[in-house]
C-alpha cells in the first residue's frame, strides 16, 4: 500500500530543484533567472510621469526557437474607456477613472542590441476577449528566433502617464505607488510547462479581476525622485546618489523575483524591524506611525508561522507600504517583497483589520511571490491559499472565535468570515473555482477564488489531519518555490503525499475530492434528516426460549423499564460527496460516533435505546458545508438558546421603543 | 426653583405615581413582547433548535450567519412585524404621553380611568405634533448634512490623512445630535405647553416651545442632561450586573430577564420624571401660571 504511494512521490522528487548557476561572488540563484531587467527611470512628480530606459534580456528555456516576444503594457488598461479592463470593469469593479486620471505608456523605441530598431513591427494583440482597442498586450516579430537555450537583449525607451490611483497604481497628491509600471515580457511556457502542449506565449490582457504572471530574473533598476521624496521598493537598496538638480537616484536590486514595484512619497514616516536575517520596513502615513507595532509584530508572526509551517523566507528585505489618504486603490497588494496595507486613525485594537491584511499580503511572498502561479488562469492557486494561511495564522495568533473582531462582547473569527464569503454567495455553485479569472460570472471572483478555496483547504485539512496538511503545503512550496506550478501539480502533491501519511484511508488517491471541490461547482450540505424514537413493545405471551420472560410485555405498569428503538437518518442535500463523521447521543449520556461514506443520499443509523442527539460533522471539520444549521438535531428541541436569544430581543425591542419615545 | 429642587419634586412625584410608571412598563412590555414572541418562534423552528445549542455558550457567528441566511423569508416577514410594532409603539407612545402630563397636571393621584382620558384629551393634537416634529428635524438634519458634504468632499480631496474628515465627520454628527436634542425637548416642551394651556394650534406650541427655550434654555438643558446622565447610570450598572451573569444556564437566562425588566420599569421611571421636571420647569418659569384645568374636547 505505502509503496504505490511512495512512487509518485518519488517521482515528483526528481523534478530539478537547482538552477542556473550564480556568478561568482554571488548568491546561489534561487530561480531559473530567464529574464534580467536593467531599468532606469525619472518620476516627473508635478506631471504624474515617468520617463524610462530598459535593458532587458530573455532567455529562451524551451526546446524550441521563438520567433517574437510579447509584452504587457499594463498601463495601458487605464488609457480609455474602451480597454478590457475599463470595460470590465463596468460591471466587475467599483471603480473608475476620475477625470483626467487616466494612465497610459507608450514605447518610444524598441531596440536590439546591434541596433535594430523594432517598434515599427510592434502590434497590439487581444488573445483573451478579441477586443481590438485593449492595448495592454503587444507583440513583437524578432527579425531572427532566438535559438534553444539563446538569449535576446533589447533596449526599450519607453514614458509613462501615471493614472489617479486605480487597481493598485498611480498617484494621489504626492503619493506614488508604482506597479505594474514597466514593458513587461510575458511568459514562454514550453511543452509540458503547465498545461501547455506546444511552447506558446502566456501573455495574458489586464483584466478587472485578475493578476499577473511573470518569469523569475534579476532587476537592477535606478530610480530617480525629486529631495525630499522617501523611497521603498522591491529588493535590496544598493546605493543612493543626489543629482545636480536636487533629485535623488535610488539603486535597487532585486534577484529571484517576477516584478518589480515602488512606492514614493515626502509623508512617510518609516519604522524598521528585524526578523532573523530580514530587514522589515515599514512606510507609513504619519496618522498611523502610532500603529506601527501592529504592522510590523504581524509581519514578525506572518514570517515565523510559514518559516515553521511552509518554508524559509529568502530575502533580506521586506518593505511595507501604508498608502495615502484618498489612495485606497492602492491598498492590499502584494509584489514582491513589497506589499501594501490598510488602516485608519482610530483604529481600535479589537478589530485586527491592521493585521489581517498586513498577513494576508505577507503570504502572498509565498503563494504567487514564491510559488508563481498563473494569477490570471488559477486565481484559487494564489488568492486561495493565501487566504487559507491567513486565517491559520489569524486565527493561531488571536483565537479562532475572536481573530478578526473582539469589541465590546461582539467578536468572531477570520475563517468563520472566510467561509461566510463564500456561503453567503446567492449562488455558491455558480462556476467552479478553477475558472480562469475574467470567466467568473460577475460578483463571485472574490467569494470563489479567496473563499471557496480556503474551505476546499481546510476540509482536505479537516479529512487528513493537521500534520499531514502540513506535510502536503511543506512538500509543495519545496518542489514548486520559484516555478510555474498549476492545479494538477498541487494535485499531484497531494496525491503523493495523503497515501503515505494517510493509507488507504481515502483511496489510492485525492482525485475524488478534487474532482468535486476543484473542477465541479457542486455544494456541499450534510444533514441530519430525522430521528425517530419508538417505545418498543417487548414481546408478550407465553415464549419458548426464556420462560423466565415470558410475561414481557406489561410495560412500566409492570415495573420493567421502558424500552426504545431509535432512528437516526442523515442525508446528503449537495452535490458533494465526502466521508462524515456522525455523532448520536444517547438520553443516558452515551455517545457513538459513525462514519457515515457520503456517498448515498441517505442513510440510516438504528440503535436500541432512545437517542436525544445527533450531529454530522460534529468537529466542524467541513467547512465547506453551506449549512451548519441542519446539521444537528435533538428531541425535544432544546429550549434554552431559544429562550436566551428571545429575552436579549425583547430587551433591546423596550429599550429601542424607549428611545423611540424619548424623540417622539 | 433650582434644578435641584426641581428634580427631589419631580422624583417625589413620580414616585407617587408608581401605578403610572407601571402602566407605561407594561405598555412597552406589551408591544415589544409582540416581536419577541415573534422572534422564539422563527428560531424555535423544529429541527433549527438543536444546532443553536452552542449559541447559549457563546456568540457563535458561523451558526448565527448560517441560521440568519437559511431563514431569510421568515426574517423578512419578521422585519416587518418589528417596523409595524415600531411605529404603532412611536404612536401610542405620542398618545400615552398627554396621559401621563394630565396625571401629572392634576396633582391627583393615578388613576387608569384619569389617564386614559388625559390619552384620549390630547391624542389627536400629539400626533400631529409629532408628524410635525418629523417634519421639522428632518428639514434640520437635510439641511445640515446638505452643509456637511461639500465640506467633507472638500476635506476629503485636500488632506493628505482622514483626520479632518474624521474630525469634520464628528462635527457634523454633533450638530446633528445638537439639532436632534433641541427638536425632542421643543417637541416635549411644546405637549407640556399644550396641556397646560390647552392649546389647540401644534405649530404655535412647537413654537412657543423654542421661544421658551430660548429663553430658559440652560434650566432645559440642564434637567434634560442630567436626566440623560441617569439614564446613562443605569446602563452602567445594568452592563455590570449582567456581565457578571453570563446566559448560559436556564436559571441565569431568567435571572437576566429579571435584571433586564428592573432596568426598563427604572427607564420608564424616569421618563415620567422627565416629564415631571419639564412641568415642574414651565411653572416655575412661566409668569403667572399655575395649575390649568384641563378641559375636554
Amino acid at each position: 500500500m505505502r509503496t504505490f504511494a511512495v512512487v509518485p512521490l518519488a517521482a515528483l522528487m526528481t523534478v530539478p530543484l537547482s538552477f542556473s548557476p550564480a556568478r561568482p561572488g554571488q548568491p546561489p540563484a534561487l530561480s531559473d533567472r530567464v529574464v534580467q531587467y536593467a531599468i532606469d527611470v525619472t518620476l516627473e512628480t508635478r506631471e504624474k510621469t515617468l520617463s524610462g530606459s530598459e535593458r532587458l534580456t530573455w532567455r529562451n528555456t524551451s526546446s524550441e526557437p521563438v520567433q517574437e516576444l510579447q509584452f504587457h503594457m499594463y498601463l495601458n488598461a487605464f488609457k480609455n474607456t474602451e480597454s478590457t479592463f475599463m470595460r470590465e470593469s463596468r460591471t466587475r469593479r467599483s471603480v473608475a477613472v476620475r477625470e483626467g486620471g487616466w494612465g497610459w505608456i507608450d514605447l518610444h523605441s524598441l531596440r536590439l542590441e546591434n541596433g535594430t530598431e523594432l517598434k515599427e513591427r510592434c502590434t497590439f494583440i487581444c488573445p483573451d476577449d478579441g477586443n481590438a482597442k485593449d492595448r495592454t498586450v503587444m507583440r513583437v516579430p524578432l527579425p531572427a528566433p532566438v535559438p534553444p537555450g539563446g538569449s535576446v537583449a533589447l533596449t526599450l525607451k519607453f514614458r509613462a502617464q501615471l493614472p489617479r490611483i486605480i487597481a493598485r497604481t498611480g498617484y494621489s497628491g504626492d503619493f506614488f505607488m508604482v506597479g505594474q509600471w514597466f514593458p513587461k515580457v510575458g511568459v514562454y511556457e514550453p511543452a509540458g510547462t503547465r498545461y501547455a502542449t506546444k511552447g506558446e506565449w502566456n501573455c495574458h490582457q489586464f483584466h478587472a479581476s485578475t493578476e499577473f504572471y511573470a518569469d523569475f530574473g534579476v532587476y537592477d533598476v535606478n530610480l530617480t525622485v525629486p529631495g525630499g521624496f522617501i523611497v521603498g521598493a522591491t529588493g535590496e537598496r544598493r546605493g543612493e546618489r543626489r543629482n545636480s538638480d536636487t533629485t535623488v537616484t535610488y539603486t535597487y536590486h532585486a534577484a529571484d523575483v517576477h516584478d518589480f514595484a515602488w512606492t514614493a512619497s515626502p509623508l512617510y514616516v518609516e519604522v524598521t524591524d528585524t526578523w532573523r536575517q530580514v530587514s522589515i520596513h515599514a512606510l507609513l502615513q504619519p496618522q498611523h506611525a502610532g500603529q506601527a507595532r501592529r504592522f510590523l509584530g504581524s509581519a514578525r508572526e506572518a514570517l515565523g508561522y510559514l518559516d515553521a509551517w511552509v518554508g524559509p523566507y529568502p530575502y533580506a528585505d521586506l518593505t511595507i507600504v501604508d498608502p495615502a489618504w484618498g489612495a485606497e486603490e492602492a491598498a492590499g497588494m502584494e509584489y514582491p517583497q513589497l506589499f501594501t496595507v490598510e488602516t485608519f486613525s482610530l483604529m481600535p485594537l479589537g478589530i485586527r483589520f491592521p493585521e489581517l491584511v498586513t498577513i494576508h499580503e505577507f503570504v502572498h511572498q509565498y503563494f504567487q511571490g514564491m510559488v508563481a502561479t498563473n494569477e490570471f488562469e488559477e486565481a484559487w492557486m494564489d488568492e486561495g491559499f493565501t487566504q487559507y494561511y491567513e486565517t491559520r495564522i489569524m486565527d493561531s495568533l488571536y483565537g479562532a472565535k475572536t481573530s478578526l473582531a473582539d469589541f465590546f462582547g461582539f467578536h468572531f473569527g477570520d475563517r468563520e468570515l472566510t467561509r461566510i464569503e463564500y456561503t453567503g454567495m446567492n449562488d455558491p455553485g455558480i462556476a467552479p473555482i478553477t475558472t480562469p479569472g475574467w470567466k467568473f460570472p460577475a460578483g463571485s471572483y472574490g467569494p470563489l477564488t479567496y473563499g471557496k478555496t480556503a474551505m476546499v483547504l481546510s476540509t482536505l485539512e479537516g479529512l487528513i489531519g493537521r500534520a499531514a496538511m502540513d506535510t502536503v503545503m511543506k512538500t509543495y512550496f519545496r518542489l514548486w518555490k520559484f516555478r510555474h506550478p498549476c492545479g494538477k501539480d498541487f494535485v499531484a502533491v497531494v496525491n503523493a503525499v495523503v497515501p503515505v501519511i494517510c493509507g488507504n484511508r481515502f483511496g489510492p488517491d485525492m482525485n475524488w475530492y478534487f474532482d468535486q471541490v476543484l473542477y465541479g461547482a457542486g455544494i456541499c450540505d450534510f444533514e441530519v434528516t430525522s430521528i425517530a424514537v419508538n417505545r418498543v413493545t417487548p414481546a408478550g405471551g407465553m415464549l419458548e426460549a426464556d420462560t423466565a420472560q415470558s410475561h414481557a410485555g406489561e410495560g412500566k405498569a409492570g415495573g420493567s423499564p421502558e424500552m426504545f428503538e431509535s432512528v437516526v437518518t442523515v442525508g446528503r442535500r449537495g452535490d458533494v460527496r465526502l466521508p462524515v463523521v456522525v455523532a448520536v447521543m444517547f438520553d443516558d449520556g452515551r455517545e457513538v460516533r459513525e462514519e457515515w461514506d457520503g456517498r448515498g443520499r441517505t442513510a440510516e443509523f438504528r440503535y436500541g435505546g432512545k437517542v436525544v442527539r445527533a450531529g454530522v460533522d460534529p468537529g466542524r471539520k467541513i467547512p465547506l458545508d453551506v449549512n451548519l444549521i441542519n446539521n444537528v438535531r435533538t428531541v425535544p428541541p432544546p429550549v434554552g438558546p431559544v429562550w436566551k436569544y428571545a429575552v436579549k430581543v425583547l430587551f433591546w425591542i423596550q429599550n429601542m421603543f424607549l428611545f423611540a419615545a424619548t424623540i417622539a | 426653583m433650582t434644578t435641584p429642587g426641581i428634580l427631589r419634586g419631580a422624583f417625589r412625584e413620580t414616585y407617587r405615581n408608581i401605578p403610572l410608571v407601571t402602566t407605561l412598563y407594561g405598555m412597552n412590555l406589551l408591544f415589544a413582547s409582540v416581536i419577541a414572541m415573534a422572534f422564539r418562534a422563527f428560531v424555535a423552528n423544529p429541527g433549527n433548535a438543536g444546532a443553536l445549542g452552542p449559541l447559549l455558550k457563546d456568540f457563535d457567528m458561523t451558526l448565527l450567519y448560517d441560521f440568519l441566511r437559511t431563514r431569510g423569508e421568515a426574517i423578512s416577514a419578521l422585519w416587518q412585524v418589528v417596523l409595524f410594532m415600531t411605529l404603532l409603539s412611536v404612536a401610542l407612545n405620542a398618545v400615552s404621553s398627554g396621559g401621563v402630563l394630565a396625571t401629572l397636571e392634576s396633582g391627583a393621584p393615578y388613576s387608569l380611568r384619569a389617564f386614559l382620558g388625559g390619552c384620549g384629551t390630547f391624542a389627536f393634537r400629539f400626533l400631529r405634533l409629532l408628524v410635525l416634529t418629523g417634519i421639522v428635524t428632518g428639514l434640520a438634519a437635510i439641511a445640515l448634512v446638505a452643509c456637511a458634504m461639500p465640506v467633507l468632499w472638500w476635506l476629503s480631496r485636500n488632506h493628505t490623512s482622514e483626520i479632518p474628515v474624521i474630525e469634520g465627520i464628528a462635527a457634523a454628527a454633533l450638530a446633528l445630535v445638537l439639532v436632534l436634542f433641541l427638536a425632542v425637548m421643543a417637541s416635549d416642551y411644546a405637549r407640556v405647553l399644550t396641556v397646560r394651556a390647552d392649546s389647540r394650534s401644534m405649530a404655535r406650541a412647537f413654537g412657543t416651545s423654542f421661544v421658551f427655550l430660548a429663553k430658559n434654555a440652560w434650566g432645559a438643558i440642564a434637567l434634560q442632561v442630567i436626566v440623560a446622565l441617569l439614564t446613562v447610570c443605569l446602563f452602567a450598572l445594568y452592563l455590570g450586573l449582567t456581565g457578571l451573569l453570563e446566559m448560559n444556564s436556564g436559571p441565569k437566562v431568567v435571572l437576566v430577564f429579571i435584571v433586564q425588566q428592573v432596568f426598563v420599569w427604572c427607564r420608564s421611571f424616569l421618563r415620567v420624571m422627565l416629564f415631571s421636571c419639564e412641568l415642574a420647569f414651565t411653572c416655575s418659569r412661566v409668569s403667572g401660571s399655575g395649575p390649568t384645568e384641563i378641559v375636554s374636547t
